[in-house]
């Protein structure tokens, strides 16, 4: 058996106001060159200026994945030339990161699994490079687009405790519902604001032997991930069947061909790391680290757990509802107004997230408010509306951004639950079929269906099933 | 009658008694202009003097109506900013550097831009492409250059200069032209508008003609800055002066004096034989691991000096290769012809310090004696109040090294005061007085009490005399 060591190394793009050491704005899309000044233009003269709020982001997710803070930390210089590097180093984090030593729980089929972070360093994003043509190096020439330069990321170095592609999804979707929920980061993997480079070799299952690793770049999806890390086990599993050596190398990841394609090899640069003369340390004092702790919300992994035990939720369910920190606030603020979360739960996954799935909008566009849910589901538990009138009140509330009431009377859809109407209209049933009635009077309880059917029919369906049903065998065994 | 002996302080005074013109100085200082300029070659670039604005000179601000220069590696708004290099062709920053924008807050009428070493990478200014500055005390030649800093204030074409130290530069050229120039401790100045390339000891420092006019300008440099987050505020800048100095010892560290040559010991010995007279204690001492300072100092600078350089690649300002075909050559291209060959040596340095072959052996050992130094300074200090050194100990023999003496207080981040000791052969001889942190009022009392008077009327050679020919 050949088994997979597979480390991941995330890039996140912190969503701070400004960028890690100047004031610009680190907005994504913004024309070519607009957001930048004379510091992350890297002119002469200009010093960095630590934005505190990157700080408090980069804290945050450490605390969040329970890294040890470094409380006197410092930046330092990668050097190395690049046209989208402006002062041709990078500010970042070798010696002393913020985060060091946490943990990440992921779920195989195995059961629970602890996945072990090494580092989370802040550090500075380069700008972007636009090629005239159609490759780097058939291209007439290229454009520099420092938009993107010194926007604050923090980089997620994990240990190498991945053992398949599966758990490498797994790894980067709770890390990413987990930054999501501190509000640290979008994690937009297609506006590159969460980006993943994978390092994997292949050994006899069992083994402690870590051979040389190949690193895997450009895997731009979650799909992507999987796909190159499936298909780099495989490769380098057949090398190993066969005797050969997997020498460390850079690949990167052909969406198109689905292969990965080797880059360059053996060559690592020296960045020529040294400490930042140009900024001071970070001293996280107790005060700072407290102030932070209280800002970490429950998180996903913790939700789930609440939603089974408090709440006997499905796995499933309490999963699907505890990923998204906007769908748990949803179906929370729900049950905090009608205390039936089991419900709640269907009628979000079931019909809600059906209706949203087809406008491809998220919950936190929904037309349909917690309240009115809320509402919805007690009238249909007051019998006031049958589960049927149920869904279609909700697509009415959906469409016209109405509450349960407003819809539940503009289309007349509420149930007769009146007894008096009910009876007046029962006593015209029984008066109008004789045949059914003696059926039933006779013994044949099938026919109190039939009449059932016509008092639907004479309320046009506005009558409560249950109480018709009731009414007409009390007039009846009478 | 103002003249090149008043300092900014006499100057306020005279300008309220004898209702004095706010550009009397001004008027000095053309005068000086046109009698040196040719013959020295401080300046790089001139302001025009009509932007000086009239409404900077009213009386209440410390500094009116003062003409001053920066040396062209500090920033000022609109103005080209060269470093005295090619790479920077055509740069020109939007910003002012904070240093220059609080004195000329506080009234100093900006001239020009002056004249460096590539960078400020030493002494002196060669290296620059302007050529080299003469220094005015020498003004036939046969001195050594010196910066733009040194020599328009020594000319008497400004009455004080902002410069750049970060291993003794502008302490060394100041000594040459018989100036007072302060490196303040560190980091008390704003580096903002710095052109820095050793940025963990390079600062903003002063060179005037008078002491006093040292002390005015820093305490105006003084104070916190939101553009340089590495400024702390001086705890001590307002520290009572000593009334007694017979209960200050100052040392003479023997290894930085014995380094020197004989002419700068001896100015030492004077300024010590001064300072007895005063009743302060001196006496010879010994400082830990200080001869080994300017190993230090050579390896911290060039390693900061080639990641601080790297920016200037032709991409985005500056010089650029247009015969260059792809981005590598372009490096490459730009680089060699836009930097000089002085230059290009320290960058090869220090990236092989920094590299994994160099590092252990250079840059970390670097680090490590930089501690080591600093803790040798604070042994010593537990014994003298101030240490009393000479400047450089180049003249001495031909090893390069010699030139890193004063970064010793650069390593250590401490403030360090030259003035003028002596003159022999017609030539000022400077001398040094090394504090503790935050120190700086105890070195100008006792710099006041054991400085070399120089009449600036008198003391310089006519250069119209000279024959005028550019050196």
């Amino acid at each position: 058996m050949i088994e997979a060591v597979i480390g991941l190394e995330v890039h996140v793009a912190l969503n701070t106001e400004s960028k890690l050491f100047c004031s610009c704005s680190t907005r994504f899309g913004a024309e070519a060159n607009t957001q930048v000044c004379p510091a992350c233009l890297g002119m002469p003269g200009i010093m960095p200026v630590l934005n505190k709020k990157a700080v408090d982001k980069a804290i945050l997710a450490s605390l969040s994945l329970d890294c040890t803070i470094a409380r006197l930390g410092g930046f330092d210089r990668k050097n190395y030339f690049y046209p989208d590097m402006p002062k041709s180093y990078q500010i970042s984090q070798v010696f002393d990161p913020i985060g060091q030593e946490g943990t990440l729980e992921i779920d195989t089929p195995d059961g629970k699994k602890k996945i072990r972070i090494r580092q989370i360093h802040l550090e500075e994003d380069a700008g972007k490079l636009v090629h005239e043509g159609d490759s780097i190096t058939s291209a007439k020439g290229s454009l520099v687009d420092l938009n993107r330069a010194g926007a604050p990321l923090i980089e997620i170095v994990s240990h190498p405790d991945i053992r398949n592609a599966d758990e490498a999804v797994s790894y980067l979707e709770n890390l990413r519902a987990i930054l999501r929920y501190g509000d640290v980061s979008e994690c937009r993997m297609e506006e590159g604001s969460f980006r993943c480079d994978g390092n994997i070799s292949v050994r006899e299952a069992g083994s402690d032997v870590f051979n040389p690793k190949v690193e895997i770049k450009n895997m731009n999806s979650m799909k992507a991930l999987h796909k190159a890390l499936m298909y780099e086990i495989k490769r380098q599993s057949e090398m190993l069947k066969q005797g050969k050596r997997v020498d460390q190398e850079t690949r990167t990841w052909d969406e198109q061909k689905e292969i990965t394609l080797s880059m360059r090899s053996k060559e690592f640069p020296d960045y020529r790391v040294y400490p930042e003369p140009e900024l001071g340390y970070i001293e996280v004092s107790d005060e700072w680290l407290t102030e932070i702790r209280t800002k970490v919300p429950e998180l996903p992994q913790a939700k789930k757990q609440r939603y089974m035990t408090a709440w006997d939720l499905s796995e499933y369910d309490a999963h699907q509802l505890s990923r998204e920190q906007d769908l748990a606030r949803y179906f929370e603020e729900t049950v905090e107004l009608y205390p039936e979360p089991k419900k709640i739960s269907n009628w979000i996954q079931a019909e809600l997230m059906r209706l949203l799935n087809n406008d491809q909008k998220g919950i936190s566009e929904s037309p349909v408010q917690p309240q009115h849910l809320a509402q919805l589901i007690q009238k249909l538990d007051q019998g006031v509306i049958s589960g049927k009138m149920a869904k279609e009140v909700l697509e009415g509330m959906y469409a016209e951004e109405k509450d349960a009431e407003t819809i539940i009377h503009s289309r007349g859809l509420s149930q007769i639950s009146d007894d008096t109407e009910l009876e007046t209209v029962a006593g015209q049933i029984i008066a109008d079929n004789p045949k059914p009635v003696a059926d039933y009077r006779g013994g044949k309880t099938k026919a109190m269906g039939f009449l059932v059917g016509q008092m639907m029919k004479a309320t046009r369906g506005q009558a409560n099933p249950d109480k018709a049903n009731d009414i007409l065998k009390k007039l009846l065994d009478n | 009658m103002i003249t090149l002996n008043d300092s900014i302080q006499s100057i306020r005074k005279r300008t309220a008694a004898e209702g004095l013109a706010i550009d009397t100085a001004m008027a000095v200082a053309r005068e000086q202009e046109r009698k040196w300029e040719t013959h020295v070659n401080a300046f790089v670039a001139k302001t025009d003097p009509m932007d000086a604005g009239p409404e900077r000179g009213t009386t209440e601000n410390l500094l009116a109506g003062i003409p001053f220069a920066v040396q062209d590696t500090i920033c000022v708004k609109d103005m080209p900013l060269t470093c005295s290099s090619r790479i920077l062709n055509g740069f020109v920053p939007g910003y002012d550097a904070t240093a220059v924008a609080r004195v000329r807050d506080q009234g100093a009428i900006l001239l020009g831009k002056l004249n460096s070493s590539e960078f400020g990478l030493e002494a002196g200014s060669s290296h620059s492409i302007f050529g080299a500055t003469q220094n005015p005390w020498h003004p036939e030649g046969g001195g050594t250059a010196v910066s733009g800093a040194a020599a328009a204030v020594a000319s008497g074409q400004i009455w004080f200069s902002l410069g750049a130290d970060a291993t003794g530069e502008l302490r060394t050229d100041a000594a040459e032209c018989g100036l007072s120039a302060l490196k303040p401790t560190y980091p008390t100045v704003s580096k903002h508008g710095l052109a820095a390339s050793v940025p963990s000891m390079e600062q903003i420092g002063i060179a005037a003609r008078h002491l006093t006019d040292c002390e005015d300008v820093w305490n105006i440099l003084l104070g916190k800055d939101e553009m340089d987050s590495t400024v702390t505020e001086h705890p001590r800048k307002d520290m009572e002066k000593p009334k007694d100095l017979t209960r200050i010892k100052v040392g003479i560290p023997s290894v930085y004096l014995h380094a020197a040559d004989a002419k700068t010991q001896n100015a030492v010995q004077k300024v010590a034989e001064r300072m007895r007279a005063a009743g302060i204690t001196v006496q010879e001492c010994s400082v830990e691991h200080l001869s080994q300072s300017m190993m230090a100092a050579y390896v911290l600078q060039c390693a900061e000096a080639s990641s601080s350089l790297a920016r200037f690649d032709g991409v985005r300002y500056g010089y650029r290769n247009q015969e260059a075909k792809d981005v590598l050559s372009m490096y490459l291209k730009t680089r060699r012809d836009g930097l000089s060959q002085s230059t290009i040596e320290k960058i090869l340095a220090g990236t092989y310090f920094l590299s994994v072959a160099g590092y252990s052996q250079y840059y970390s050992q670097a680090a490590r004696l930089r501690t080591l130094v600093s803790l040798g300074f604070s042994q010593a200090f537990t014994q003298f109040d101030s240490l009393l050194t000479p400047v450089t100990a180049a003249g001495a023999n031909d090893d390069a090294l010699q030139h890193y003496w004063p970064a010793c207080a650069n390593l250590a981040g401490l403030p360090a005061l030259v003035f003028p000791g002596d003159i022999r052969d017609g030539a000022p001889v400077g001398v040094q007085l090394i504090g503790k942190a935050y120190t700086e009022p105890l070195l100008f009392s006792l710099a006041t009490a054991a400085k070399m008077e120089i009449d600036w009327n008198q003391a310089l050679p006519n250069a119209q005399c000279s024959g005028g020919d550019r050196v």
